[in-house]
């Protein structure tokens, strides 16, 4: 359903990106790992059209979306939950979740949405009245998942879920993950420094390094893999 | 006239006086908020917005308030040219090049005044300003009265839009996290858009309103421009609360000074209580960051 080919971003005269080739297939959670400052987070701007790509195409769902600006792409179903959990903090929790639902004009449907998202997460809707930025990180990001949800996305795309979260935190976050590919069918993409969660969640992932995608291979098959053992899970 | 009467009367003229810079300053605050734009024009659209009035009710005939409700439309649609002359093409350009931007197009609106309405100031004569209420010793204008319900009226209405309108909601939002914004959907360079129209027709409107109190000159854009940063750094910057709570305390501020010190020296007075409160509070008075 996405299909990026030969990419190109420049910040300035400096190349963030390049021949950047990576695709999600229906049904499929595909990760790309990478240390800090390789490109994940530029990356998934430029799929979210946040920025604009210099060379290259970024296809979904059949039709070329490169260049296209953010909010366009949210109406096409992609929907990105940055890094840093992006809440609106002087909303409310509920505003929030409302928020998420911007593009749809049906009221009843979004009521269902939000009541699906507090099944999800019913500290969200305990805290419903509380105002975003008094909530906890842990908290932050199932609001910032949350959200995300309210926009019935085809592709979410996951921006360092895990940063700044407990270990027992990170399980649950997994976990989530889980339920809402299996469950919900959704297709994700999702960059992680977190390697061995975000490779224990996909079916299949791409190592990037310095704006270069170096490996890609199944999931199972990159925890094997010496270069990943050794670079990223330090074994 | 004894003591108290007198304190009352100060009362009143701050309170009504304030209400307008209430109203000037929510635009200021939403514009800066949207756009995260120090807008040097934003008095200017004040001073066009009294021009406006003066012309539609005398030279076209139409009547004050005939007049002051066409002024909000037109300053609205002067506010979303501006922005797509002046400001759009250079956003993402760094923060200086839009600001320098809005004092060029200030100074541009204060030269086109200048022709447009050549030699003297302009009064804006209303029926109300023959009106005269006497209350306990405190007597006011029933033009003072009306401009002063008429702007906490706006401002009443720019709160519940951006409280409970999905546009307003969006506008929020832009001003809170301008990527998450647009990642939810939210066009937020057509938000850009709006913010700027809004917060000229608000400075528009309070312009229309105080005009009948005061003589209008072009050079009334730059000492609004002036007010509108007072109250923000009273009130602190980003919230309509803030706004209000400045508003009223810049309007009693200028009215007891003036009242009971020297009406001569408020402006002065107003430089040294700035910059006192900058030095010992720089984020202001109750400063806060996020738009409410």
């Amino acid at each position: 359903m996405l299909e990026i080919k030969d990419l190109y971003v420049y910040y300035g005269p400096m190349c963030a990106l390049r021949r950047i080739k990576i695709s999600v297939a229906e049904g499929e959670v595909v990760a790309v790992i990478g240390a800090n400052g390789a490109g994940k987070t530029t990356l998934m701007k430029t799929i979210s059209g946040l920025l604009e790509p210099d060379r290259g195409s970024i296809e979904f769902m059949g039709r070329e979306i490169g260049g296209m600006s953010g909010h366009s792409i949210a109406n096409l179903g992609i929907i990105h939950i940055p890094e840093g959990r992006g809440v609106f903090p002087e909303m409310t929790v509920l505003e929030n979740l409302e928020m998420g639902a911007y593009i749809f004009k049906d009221e009843a449907v979004t009521r269902q949405t939000i009541e699906q998202v507090y099944e999800l997460f019913p500290v969200l809707e305990n805290r419903r009245r509380q105002k975003a930025g008094t909530l906890s990180g842990g908290e932050q990001q199932m609001l910032a998942i949350g959200r995300g949800l309210m926009g019935r996305p085809k592709l979410l795309l996951l921006d360092e879920p895990s940063q700044g979260l407990s270990p027992l935190l990170v399980k649950n976050l997994a976990q989530t993950i889980e339920v809402l590919h299996k469950e919900h069918g959704l297709n994700i993409l999702l960059v992680e420094q977190n390697v061995k969660m975000a490779l224990e969640m996909a079916d299949r992932g791409y190592v990037l390094q310095s704006g270069e995608v170096i490996l890609e291979d199944s999931a199972s098959a990159l925890l094997e893999n010496e270069v990943v053992r050794e670079a990223y899970l330090g074994v | 006239m004894s003591t108290s009467t007198l304190v009352l009367q100060q009362i009143v003229n701050g309170v009504s006086l304030g209400s307008v810079y209430v109203l000037l300053a929510v635009g200021f605050t939403l514009s800066m908020g949207v756009l995260k734009l120090l807008n040097i024009a934003h008095g200017h659209f004040y001073m066009l917005g009294a021009y406006l009035v003066y012309s539609f009710a005398h030279l076209a005939g139409l009547g004050y308030w005939p007049a002051v409700l066409l002024a909000i439309p037109s300053t609205f649609l002067i506010g979303a040219l501006v922005h797509l002359a002046g400001i759009k093409p250079l956003h993402g350009k760094g923060y200086l090049a839009p600001v320098l931007s809005t004092l060029a197009i200030a100074f541009l609106m204060e030269s086109v005044a200048l022709l447009v309405w050549p030699g003297t100031v302009r009064l804006i004569d209303t029926p109300y300003n023959y009106v005269t209420y006497s209350l306990a010793g405190v007597s006011f204008t029933e033009q003072r009265l009306l401009t002063f319900v008429a702007a906490l009226a706006l401002t009443a209405g720019l709160y519940f839009f951006l409280q409970r309108t999905k546009i307003g909601k969006a506008l929020r939002a832009t001003t809170q996290n301008e990527d998450s914004a647009e990642l939810v959907g939210v066009n937020t360079g057509s938000m850009r858009l709006f913010a700027l129209g809004l917060s000229a027709a608000l400075a528009g409107a309070a312009g229309g309103l105080i005009g009948p109190l005061f003589a209008i000159s072009p050079g009334i854009g730059l000492t609004a421009l002036f007010k509108a940063l007072v109250v923000v750094l009273l009130g602190g910057l980003g919230s309509i609360a803030g706004a209000v709570l400045g508003g009223f305390l810049l309007g009693l501020f200028e009215a007891f000074f003036g009242g009971f010190v020297n009406a001569a020296w408020t402006p002065v007075a107003t430089f040294v209580l700035i910059i006192i409160i900058l030095v010992v509070r720089p984020r202001g008075l109750f400063g806060r960051e996020e738009l409410e």
